[in-house]
């Protein structure tokens, strides 16, 4: 065990959440605060960025991306590095709704506010829209089917500078497109002097300390020699996820005295919906993701075109065998739809651990889940087909591979029950909740500005906040929390001195 | 370095690849190999409860086959195990779902996960997006002229 290294702030995980918990610290960084970012994973180069994908998903993500659901039924995405799952993000720059933040009912939270951040962060992101002649016709073709049955399709904004269309953004955005975390955040603090330690795994924390192992960490720049070591602070920040973060909670304790620990985990869960065009359609060129149809607030889902690479799109598309390699077969004439399923907390729906301290997520898609997938999928048959697709492949049909002539009887062929856990393939990308925010201990884990409830030095400023379902992808609404945390700390630090700089 | 799938266990998997994913499954041992490989990597960073679930679920799967056909699991026709996995699949027995969906999660990755699978797909990958598309087609489009695309500032 080397000596503690002592810090002012240390923040616990270096995505969307640390970084801008980070940069909101650098104004007194700039004055001489010590900060310190640590990061289970490794930092990705970009010249590490390849088109293979096997090698991309073992890299950006956390087991590949074959985190599941403690049945075994959902996987679960979570991005790993320097970075986190703003390595993998589609630079989607989208505010939530008043509604969304107004239903959650966190004492101290406001939407104004929340908005007036997210869209200071956006517009440091040049959040822009594309101009029509780049869009690809996956997006077009979306639009037209949604126009024609009325369905009022809006465009996304993205962070737009730098995109030249590699349409790969979920393994890495070879031209660092994003001016989020990754390109614009992290690079700023660190030329500020915030220190980021990548493979630095925290094993659990004590008041004011974090106890960590550095794994065999190559030449990582920044990265500690193999060993374990502390690291004392008078503020710790968790960042780490909606699943690491309740996780680190539950290993150091917290469970015995803040009870919703684990609890209000949402995903967004999520199916694959492909459909067959008579001709070569761009689709792996272009940013995948122009526009949505949002039926959350009726329907409870969303709708967005998507582009997966071949080994994504076989693992995401449900069945096997000949009608599924029917469809692998026809790759490049796919029209390819993301059906998102807007879910609420739910008292099952948590995060626990397993005896040695691993995280385990339990989650079971309510009835209205369910509802909202089976109605996605029908709303997506007749999308494409009103764009002209020939054929659809839609998990709770049977058989799976339906022609046009099925459209007049698509909600007979599709349906809840054959939605049966295993059998259809779900993910999530959108984690959220575990650590909430709220009132007390009754009904929470923090306060509105990340707090943990009678734990002056300890905060939360990732996903694991949002206490509830959210109406957005929730990159954006992190930061912008991310944001306030950071406020607070400014404000909160006169009172958890002494800081290390004055030991 | 993966610990290497025994030797019975890549038998099951052959066999799966070819009725899961009849296109794409490899065709010379090579492919075989690189397939496998792929699959022993994605194994390896599963928890190990995780992996023994599926590798017992593969392990299984012959005398899966034994106790509902009345054949044996080798002996099979590709038409017989795909009709065996289409009914594993539809269980209700929730374990035999999810022991079919991570044998397919397994497969793909191994089968599509090799850069040449994917390539063969017709995925044309190019860092350069809407030009570099344009450049290709210049190339290789005789009178072709680079895409007139820009993004908005």
């Amino acid at each position: 065990m080397t000596p503690p290294v002592a810090v002012d702030v240390v923040i616990i995980g270096a995505g969307a959440g640390g970084g801008a918990v980070a940069e909101g610290l650098l104004p007194l960084v700039r004055d001489g605060l010590s900060v310190l970012l640590l990061e289970r994973g490794p930092r990705i180069t970009p010249h590490q960025l390849t088109t293979n994908e096997a090698d991309m998903v073992a890299l950006l993500y956390h087991r590949q991306g074959a985190f599941l659901t403690d049945d075994g039924s959902m996987s679960l995405a979570m991005g790993r590095g320097v970075g986190g799952s703003s390595l993998v993000h589609g630079g989607i720059v989208a505010v939530p709704s008043q509604g969304a933040i107004d239903a959650w009912r966190v004492p101290g939270l406001q939407f104004a506010d929340l908005e007036r951040r997210a869209l200071g962060l956006a517009a440091r992101m040049d959040r822009a829209f594309l101009a029509p002649e780049a869009i690809n016709e996956n997006n077009r073709l979306f639009a037209e089917g949604a126009g024609r049955l009325g369905l009022q399709p809006v465009q996304l904004p993205i962070s737009a500078r730098g995109c030249r269309g590699a349409a790969r953004c979920h393994l890495g955005c070879p031209n660092g497109a994003p001016l989020g975390t990754v390109r614009r955040q992290l690079p700023e603090v660190e030329a500020a002097g915030v220190r980021v330690v990548p493979h630095a795994d925290v094993l659990r924390i004590t008041p004011r300390r974090v106890h960590l192992r550095v794994r065999a960490s190559a030449d990582d720049v920044g990265a500690w020699p193999e060993g374990d070591y502390v690291v004392d602070a008078p503020v710790i920040v968790l960042a780490a996820g909606a699943i690491e973060t309740p996780a680190l909670l539950l290993r150091s304790g917290f469970g015995a005295t803040h009870r919703q620990v684990g609890r209000r985990f949402t995903c967004h869960p999520s199916q694959l919906i492909v459909a067959e065009h008579p001709r070569v359609i761009t689709s792996d060129v272009g940013h995948p993701t122009s526009y949505q149809i949002d039926r959350g607030a009726d329907a409870g889902f969303v709708l967005e075109p998507t582009f997966a690479t071949p080994m994504v799109a076989a693992a995401q598309l449900t069945g096997f065998g000949p009608a599924h390699a029917q469809m692998m077969r026809a790759f490049p004439r796919l029209q390819m739809i993301r059906a998102i399923a807007r879910d609420a907390a739910t008292p099952d729906n948590r995060v626990t651990i397993t005896r040695d301290g691993a995280a385990v997520v339990h989650y079971e898609p309510s009835a209205s889940v369910r509802r909202a997938l089976v109605a996605a999928q029908r709303t997506a048959a007749r999308v494409v087909f009103a764009a002209g697709a020939v054929r659809v492949h839609l998990p709770a049909a049977h058989p799976p591979l339906l022609d046009r002539r099925a459209i007049d009887h698509i909600d007979t062929l599709v349906r809840d029950e054959l939605q049966l856990p295993g059998r259809v393939s779900l993910w999530a990308s959108h984690l959220m909740g575990g650590a909430a925010m709220g009132r007390d201990t009754s009904d929470s884990v923090t306060d509105a500005a990340g707090r943990v409830h009678h734990t002056p030095w300890l905060r939360v400023a990732d996903a694991s906040l949002i206490p509830d379902g959210l109406d957005t992808a929730p990159s954006l609404t992190v930061m912008a929390l991310a944001d306030r945390v950071a406020e607070a700390i400014r404000a909160d630090l006169g009172s958890l001195r002494p800081l290390a700089r004055h030991q | 370095m993966p610990q290497a799938l025994s030797p019975s266990v890549c038998r099951t998997f052959r066999v799966a690849a070819r009725v899961m994913s009849p296109d794409a499954a490899p065709s010379t041992e090579d492919g075989w190999l690189e397939c496998e490989l792929l699959i022993a990597r994605r194994l390896a960073d599963l928890p190990a409860n995780r992996r023994r679930q599926m590798l017992g679920f593969v392990r299984a799967l012959p005398a899966l086959a034994a106790a509902l056909t009345g054949r044996r699991f080798a002996r099979l026709s590709a038409v017989q195990v795909l009709a065996l996995l289409h009914r594993l699949e539809a269980s209700p027995v929730a374990a035999l779902r999810r022991g079919v969906w991570g044998l397919r999660t397994l497969v793909f990755a191994g089968v599509y996960g090799r850069p040449e699978t994917a390539i063969a797909t017709g995925w044309r990958p190019h860092d350069g997006g809407w030009e570099g598309r344009a450049a290709e087609r210049v190339r290789t489009t005789p009178g072709g002229s680079p895409s007139p695309l820009r993004l908005l500032p």
